[in-house]
């Protein structure tokens, strides 16, 4: 029996010392890390800062044509008059053209700018919070919190120019609403503050941000203190801050040189043009494939996007495009095989675009680098403050650096008051063509949207006019917003 | 005759054995034995069958009287030999299989036995031998079949004594079903248990719930244990033909042992093994076909086609807000340009005269080609092939049993590339090592290797399911011939080629919809498949001590080795230019091991059994993935043949679950009957101080039928009242670390690192606890023709857990909290009905019918109600209660779609003259409850006809009430969309001014105000579905014996063979919450099979 009893005794220990030890059941991933972690040294938040650029390169809903920051440029431009569906074949951002989808507050449309802004918005105030506690050397804290700063002040500016009403400078303070003001790291969901209380913050953020932060950055696709003032530039341009805007951008482009003709050429896909000031930089393992800028805005790749509903300019606008200037061969009147550039069995249509391109035809890889900020921005933005200005010979001046450098037989423009500044438009227009301002250019100036007369297909159009200041205007707040933010109100419908 | 021979007897002497040879004289079947071995004897144990006896003297001399018994055992309803019933003598574990006709013979018997004879769905006998030596013994049916051992959590437990709720599927019960996915056989057989449909892919399983939905975002599916360890590896991995039980687990008191685990119920799963005394081999093999379950949606033809397009195009110029085209230049306009919009042009008229400024088609319009070339159906589908052989060896003895099979399953769907190929082997071997020691292994390797359809994404071009459904009906799959009207392109080899939508090069048109897509052709030339090779080992350790103590140790792994390869071809689709290609290698291990103490003892009329456990678990999920571009040399999808790596990711993850547990179950008199347990469980998902949870149950039965004053009622043959109450966790479905916030890697920007937050985390997130309360009343009545059980159950889940929605303003999506409280209420009945039983002819009837109501009862004050989807939730509301706007109807006036506003608003609004206030504008229509996708009434009835050796079965499942969100229809019924399909019911549509009808106008230009996700897409969701039917035809024994073969069965058996819905083509049953989508819809799977022995 001695052995029997010596098996249930085992079986008893088996039983009890099987318990484990204390730290058994603490298990941790591979593929992430502790949040805690993020921000315990500067090495690792400059990771997190990474992050959040990285952030505005990713599909958004799991919708293809909807691929963060470029996808939303596109857009931009697609909501105006002067990028126009070659036909009705493929049907990407056909809502959005049609203004149904920014109007609808549960399409992809309203709701993806919202949830990026606010995840960089949201990334970006834990930095801030956390940074000051991170091991490193004072200069690295300040750099990455003035980044954050600088990064967080863009993400309010694309917000409240979407969501918001216009702002007015003639009706200071604009107590329309904008969108919730979310500066600390939060579960809960705030009230919309006011336009003027959005802008209010989105100035101090980016001035302290340059206070901050260093000259010198590690590669293009961050923002430095430069940049900061080129977003300045642009938020006093939308303030109508004519004075701000002029010297903002005329600090902005310092050091910085316009591309050559034979850089024009190239395709707007290398982020080492020497133009480029502020852009992505698309290594091959980070590519959206299909929901790709290039896959949707270039001559040559090979996405059904591209082969059936090749992307045109307005007619109007490039019948006024010189000749002699290098940006009337970014588009093509009449394409040819021989003119033109196309994918395999791809369509070509009147004014077709051949700005963007890939390098091969047909081109097999999406990696192209996206421009967020070119020289000629800030030119344009300087000019058209100067000329807001009354700084007519000045702000003349300034659009000739830009225009001399693509039309050699340029000679400067002698216009002055508003047709000086319909002038630089013109050249906002066709200089900034697919790069996201075209809408967001009619907003602030307080335009109408009119598509007619030019070469737009009314079954993809379907819309012509949208009076200025209309209610449509303003993107609305998503229905996911609404549900979840009791706080929240629907902008009116 | 009298023959002469030795037989030999094992002498027990303390710890050693001794062989004592006897001389024996057999004549007839009387057996005399002598020895001269002379010692003070008491046992003698016969060789390995453990024979025990006594000898009578202790002289030199002995003599003992034995016999040879045989014997017939036939069902006493109609005297059917009954084959493989089991006889045992009593007090040993000698015994043997009845063969084909349902013969015995016993050697060895010692006078005064008796027989112990039970068969599966007969009452168990014993009958005493006495001095025969040929033995009739009739069995009666029993429906109760009290004396059926119920698989329990941890053990095993009679039928009649079970506290418990459960469900047991026989292998009886799958054998000729045509099921790749033992799952399948569950759906509308059990009373409280609900499946969905389940997709058409070869070898996917349908969805289970047992009693409701215990949980909103963690997990609802119940756990898998097979042979006592749960089971990690995908279900699919189990050959059917190797199960030999299936018992669903309903309430707590039956699943607590498994605490933290067992909330949505337990399905336990049992392989068979070798019987004693019988060594066999059987054989089981099918061929049969799969084709397509559901209809199509109805849609229109070409030349209903085209005028409604016309109309679309039409509307959006004459009625767009600002600026309107006057009526007559918008016919002009749309006359003119209507077969630019679409492209094509499949009728015989020029393209501006297809449709005239009346919008209708032109008269005269005849369609230049067959119109089979427009079906995008025909290219997609196939009669797909099922082909499934299995082979069994079986034997045992007394001391051990084995159990080998082997079985070939190669499913081919009824969608192109779609299959399911399977080898799968097991050997199940059981062993008494020592009287005291008993060990088995049960070891099974499955290698499967699939082809998937891309039927993933309902809005995926590369989807056959909603490519082919969305095609509008003009377009067709070949290539056209530009210069031969109504004829094909042909290739160099004279064969006709797909027209992928953009080859304006040929000379053909664009095509609007999916132009430079073709699900078809992308198809046939992409790759998508896995390969997955499954090892799963059980082992066992079960020793006896003390009389009265056993401590058992199982242990058990299930390995997944699995290899999954996407490949995107260069021509079309997703993979062109280049090609890509996307390889996983990843690794999935469940580790289980238990051990197990209990005590059993029986004093005068109380009996008490006493268990103490502790249970270990761990997951290891491990992948490797890579993907590449660029694909350099045709026909090989391997990573190097390409050269750009565009994704190269591996992660390693570990769940770990540490249980403790006890049970003690007490029986008075075979009478009165209790249990209780309690199981602590601690779970790496939460944070330390909340991961420990307690899990308990308490349950009785009282067999009122052992009762005097009932036993003399002859109509009642059974009648047991039961009741539970325990309360069970729930930690599945959230993430392996859901408390922590976290991070994720990966996210960097140019050629610098980068991370993102990717989870709040949450410290106070714990487990989600079911409390759930169970009384029910079995029965069976007059000579068991109606048996069955009426049950109530109240099943209440709290702390549920939840991803609630953050603002988006927040920066993150959601935080996964306890959020609140809910319900799962219901009563089930289960009926087995005998209306008919003779001796050739049995007609029997299984009901089941299920009434659930679903109810959350508390929810946080920060989050009183959270919107999720079409749903939301809040007190007094269900889990599914749809939370949709409000579709009012068509403004006769403008043929505008209508809704119930939110607020008056002048640019979109109006008021009837009832005073509604109605909103043209959808952003502006009001939410509102409408229903909910939980049925009034679900379940299933089987009917099972029986003459002589012929049987038909058929089991129908249904649902009564529910509502769906029919997502394809409301996709079909666009009031834009150049080049789409459109559903027959768009012919209804608003057309002129006073036109009343619930269908608007043809308008591209108002597709969201017109389409709208609103509650115009619900529909009735009852359903019934005839899910199986099984014609069998039993050949006799007289027949078969000639060939040496037995139980040799023909048959023929059908899934989903009719399914019955509110709306033709739509797939009700694709998931429990309402959902609809383009999914891969069910198979109609219809084999024609044949078993027998050997």
């Amino acid at each position: 029996m001695k052995n029997k009893f010596l098996l249930a005794i085992s079986a008893a220990l088996t039983l009890v010392s099987t318990s484990c030890d204390e730290n058994y059941l603490d298990t941790a991933p591979t593929a992430s890390i502790d949040a805690s972690a993020a921000f315990a040294t500067t090495k690792n938040a400059t990771a997190a800062m990474n992050g959040m650029y990285r952030a505005l390169i990713v599909r958004y809903l799991d919708s293809q044509g909807h691929s963060g920051q470029p996808a939303l440029n596109i857009i931009m431009d697609v909501m105006g008059e002067d990028l126009v569906f070659g036909n009705a074949s493929n049907n990407w951002h056909f809502g959005e053209q049609r203004w149904i989808a920014h109007r609808s507050e549960t399409s992809v449309m309203t709701r993806f700018p919202y949830q990026m802004y606010y995840r960089i918005i949201g990334n970006a105030n834990l930095l801030i919070s956390n940074i000051d506690n991170a091991t490193g050397t004072q200069a690295e804290r300040d750099a990455l919190k003035g980044e954050a700063l600088a990064l967080r002040g863009w993400a309010y500016f694309n917000l409240v120019q979407l969501y918001g009403k216009r702002y007015n400078a003639a009706q200071r303070p604009n107590s329309q609403l904008g969108v919730p003001l979310v500066l600390e790291p939060t579960k809960e969901g705030l009230p919309r503050n006011t336009v003027e209380e959005v802008y209010t913050q989105i100035n101090a953020d980016l001035t302290e941000a340059i206070r901050l932060m260093p000259v010198a950055r590690v590669n293009k696709s961050r923002i430095n203190q430069q940049i900061t003032k080129g977003i300045l530039a642009r938020v006093a341009l939308t303030q109508q801050n004519w004075p701000l805007a002029e010297q903002m951008a005329a600090e902005a482009r310092q050091g910085w040189n316009l591309m050559s003709n034979a850089q024009y050429l190239e395709g707007f896909a290398e982020i080492n043009n020497p133009e480029w000031m502020w852009g992505f930089d698309h290594l091959e393992d980070q590519s959206e494939f299909f929901g790709g800028f290039h896959s949707y805005i270039s001559s040559n790749y090979n996405s059904s996007v591209i082969r059936q509903t090749p992307k045109a300019i307005n007619r109007l606008v490039y019948d006024r495009i010189p000749s002699t200037d290098i940006r009337s061969q970014m588009w093509v009147r009449t394409p040819t095989a021989a003119n033109s550039i196309v994918p395999p069995g791809g369509v070509r249509v009147p004014f077709m675009v051949q700005k963007f391109r890939l390098p091969g035809t047909p081109s097999t890889s999406t990696m192209g680098d996206v421009p967020y900020m070119r020289t000629a921005e800030m030119i344009l933005i300087q000019a058209e403050a100067q000329a807001r200005q009354g700084k007519n010979a000045e702000a003349a001046a300034t659009l000739h650096i830009l225009v001399r450098a693509r039309d050699t037989a340029a000679t400067q423009t002698t216009k002055t008051g508003a047709d000086l500044v319909e002038e630089i438009l013109f050249n906002r227009r066709i200089e900034l063509w697919g790069e996201g301002f075209r809408f967001l250019d009619l907003k602030r100036t307080n335009s109408p949207l009119n598509r007619n007369g030019a070469n737009h297909n009314p079954a993809v159009a379907v819309l012509f006019d949208v009076p200025a200041g209309d209610n449509q205007w303003e993107f609305l707040i998503p229905r996911y917003e609404m549900d979840a933010n009791e706080a929240m109100v629907q902008n009116p419908l | 005759m009298r023959i002469r021979y030795v037989e030999f007897c094992l002498l027990k002497n303390a710890f050693t054995f001794q062989k004592i040879f006897f001389t024996c004289i057999r004549e007839s079947n009387h057996v005399e034995c002598s020895t001269n071995y002379n010692l003070n004897i008491k046992y003698c144990m016969n060789g390995k069958k453990f024979t025990f006896f006594l000898l009578l003297f202790l002289s030199a001399q002995m003599v003992w009287a034995q016999s040879i018994v045989k014997g017939v055992v036939k069902s006493a309803d109609d005297g059917e030999g009954l084959i493989g019933a089991s006889v045992k003598v009593k007090g040993t574990t000698r015994g043997v299989v009845t063969d084909a006709e349902g013969k015995f013979e016993l050697r060895d018997v010692p006078a005064n036995a008796s027989l112990e004879v039970s068969y599966t769905g007969f009452t168990a006998t014993t009958v005493r031998v006495g001095n025969r030596s040929v033995i009739e013994v009739l069995l009666q049916a029993d429906a109760a079949t009290l004396d059926e051992v119920v698989v329990t959590t941890f053990g095993s437990a009679k039928r009649s004594s079970f506290t418990g709720s459960f469900n047991k599927i026989d292998a009886a019960d799958i054998a000729t079903r045509p099921i790749s996915n033992v799952v399948s056989a569950i759906a509308g057989t059990t009373a409280g248990v609900t499946t969905n449909a389940g997709s058409g892919q070869p070898g996917a399983a349908p969805a289970i719930r047992i009693r409701g939905f215990g949980s909103i975002s963690s997990s609802n599916d119940p756990l898998y244990v097979v042979d006592g360890v749960p089971f990690t590896a995908n279900i699919a991995n189990l050959n059917p033909d190797d199960i030999e039980s299936m018992t669903i687990l309903k309430d707590a008191a039956s699943t607590a042992l498994y605490g933290a685990r067992a909330a949505n119920g337990v399905v336990m799963i049992t392989t068979k093994k070798g019987v004693e005394g019988k060594s066999s081999v059987n054989v089981r093999m099918t061929k049969g076909f799969n084709s397509r379950a559901l209809p199509e949606y109805d849609r229109v033809g070409a030349a209903e086609y085209y005028p409604l397009m016309w109309e679309a195009f039409r509307n959006s110029q004459a009625y767009r807000a600002a600026n309107p085209v006057p009526l007559a230049t918008a016919n002009q306009n749309a006359s003119n340009q209507i077969v630019s919009l679409l492209g094509y042009n499949v009728f015989n008229v020029p393209n501006n005269q297809l449709v005239g400024t009346d919008g209708l088609l032109n008269p005269n319009a005849q369609l230049i080609f067959d119109p089979s070339e427009l079906d995008w159906w025909a290219p997609a589908v196939r009669q797909g092939e099922r082909d499934e052989v299995n082979l069994n060896f079986n034997g045992g003895t007394k001391t051990s049993d084995y159990f080998f099979s082997f079985s070939y399953l190669n499913d081919k769907g009824f969608l192109i590339r779609s299959d399911f190929e399977r080898y799968s082997a097991r050997l199940n071997y059981n062993a008494q090592i020592k009287k005291w020691l008993r060990t088995g292994a049960n070891i099974n390797a499955t290698i499967s290797n699939s082809n998937q359809a891309d039927a993933g994404g309902s809005s995926s071009f590369v989807n056959p399911f909603n490519f082919s459904r969305n095609m509008g009906p003009i377009y067709p799959v070949y290539a056209l011939d530009p210069n031969n009207p109504g004829q094909f392109q042909l290739d160099a080899n004279g064969q006709r080629f797909f027209d992928y939508g953009n080859m304006n090069a040929l000379g053909i048109p664009n095509r609007p919809q999916y132009g430079g897509r073709h699900a078809i052709a992308e198809t046939i030339l992409n790759q998508n498949y896995f390969r997955r090779n499954v090892i799963g080992a059980r082992g066992y350790m079960e020793a006896t001590f003390l009389k009265d103590f056993k401590f058992t140790f199982n242990v058990g792994t299930d390995i997944t080795n699995r290899n999954d390869v996407v490949f995107g071809n260069p021509l079309i689709g997703d993979g062109a230019p280049a090609g890509r290609a996307t390889h996983e290698f990843s690794n999935f291990t469940g580790f289980n091991m238990n051990q197990l103490l209990s005590y059993t003892k029986t004093f005068g009329n109380h009996t008490i059994s006493a268990l103490a456990g502790h249970e270990n678990f761990q997951e290891n999920d491990n992948f490797l993935d890579g993907s590449r571009s660029q694909q350099i040399l045709d026909g090989n999808v391997e990573l190097v043949n390409f050269t750009t790596t565009t994704n190269l990711n591996s992660a390693y993850n570990i769940r770990r679950v540490e249980g403790y547990f006890s049970r003690f179950n007490y029986d008075f008199k075979d009478k009165y009957f209790a249990s209780f347990s309690v199981r602590r469980d601690g779970s790496s998902k939460f944070f330390q101080d909340v991961r420990w949870g307690t899990f308990y149950s308490a349950s009785g039965a009282w067999r009122i039928d052992q009762e005097e004053f009932i036993k003399q009622i002859p109509a009642i043959n059974m009648l047991k009242l039961r009741g539970s109450y325990g309360q069970t966790g729930n930690d599945g479905g959230i993430s392996y670390y859901a408390w922590q916030p976290l991070y994720a890697l990966g996210f960097n920007n140019a050629n610098e690192a980068g991370i993102l937050q990717s989870s709040l985390g949450n410290r106070q997130l714990e487990w989600e606890s079911s409390n759930a309360f169970d009384v029910a009343l079995e029965f069976s009545l007059f000579k068991n023709r109606i048996g069955g059980t009426v049950e109530f159950f109240d099943r209440r889940s709290s702390n549920l857990i939840f991803a609630v929605p953050l603002p988006l303003s927040a920066g993150i999506l959601s935080e996964t909290r306890n959020i609140g409280t809910m319900y799962n209420r219901g009563v089930e009945v289960e009926l087995n009905l005998v209306p008919v039983r003779s001796k050739d002819f049995t007609w029997s009837i299984d009901l089941n019918a299920t009434k659930i109501k679903n109810e959350i009862t508390r929810m946080p004050e920060e989050t009183p109600q959270i919107i999720s989807g079409r749903v939301r939730r809040e007190v007094g509301r269900s889990i599914y209660d749809y939370w949709l706007r409000e579709f009012v109807g068509v403004r006769p006036e403008t043929g505008e779609a209508t809704y119930r506003a939110i607020a008056f608003n002048p640019a979109n609004s109006f008021i009837t003259e009832t005073g509604d206030t109605l909103t043209t504008n959808f952003n502006n229509a009001r939410f509102h409850y409408n229903g909910s996708s939980i049925p009034a009434l679900s379940g299933g009835f089987t009917n099972t006809l029986k003459y002589k050796g012929l049987s038909l079965s058929t089991l129908v499942v249904y649902q009564i009430g529910g509502k769906v969100f029919d997502a394809p229809y409301a996709g079909l019924m666009g009031s834009g969309g150049y080049g789409s399909a459109k559903h027959i019911d768009r012919l209804r549509r608003w057309q002129n001014p006073g036109d009343v009808t619930d269908v608007p106008r043809m308008d591209v230009g108002r597709t969201a105000d017109f389409d709208g996700g609103s509650d115009r897409w619900l529909t009735d969701a009852s359903f019934l579905n005839v899910r199986s039917v099984t014609l069998a035809y039993q050949v006799p024994a007289s027949f078969t014996k000639k060939a040496s073969i037995s139980n040799l069965q023909i048959y023929t058996s059908a899934e989903n063979y009719i399914i019955l819905t509110k709306r033709r083509g739509m797939n009700v049953q694709q998931n429990f919450n309402g959902d609809i989508d383009n999914a891969f819809s069910p198979a109609r799977n219809i084999v024609f099979g044949l078993s027998f022995s050997l």
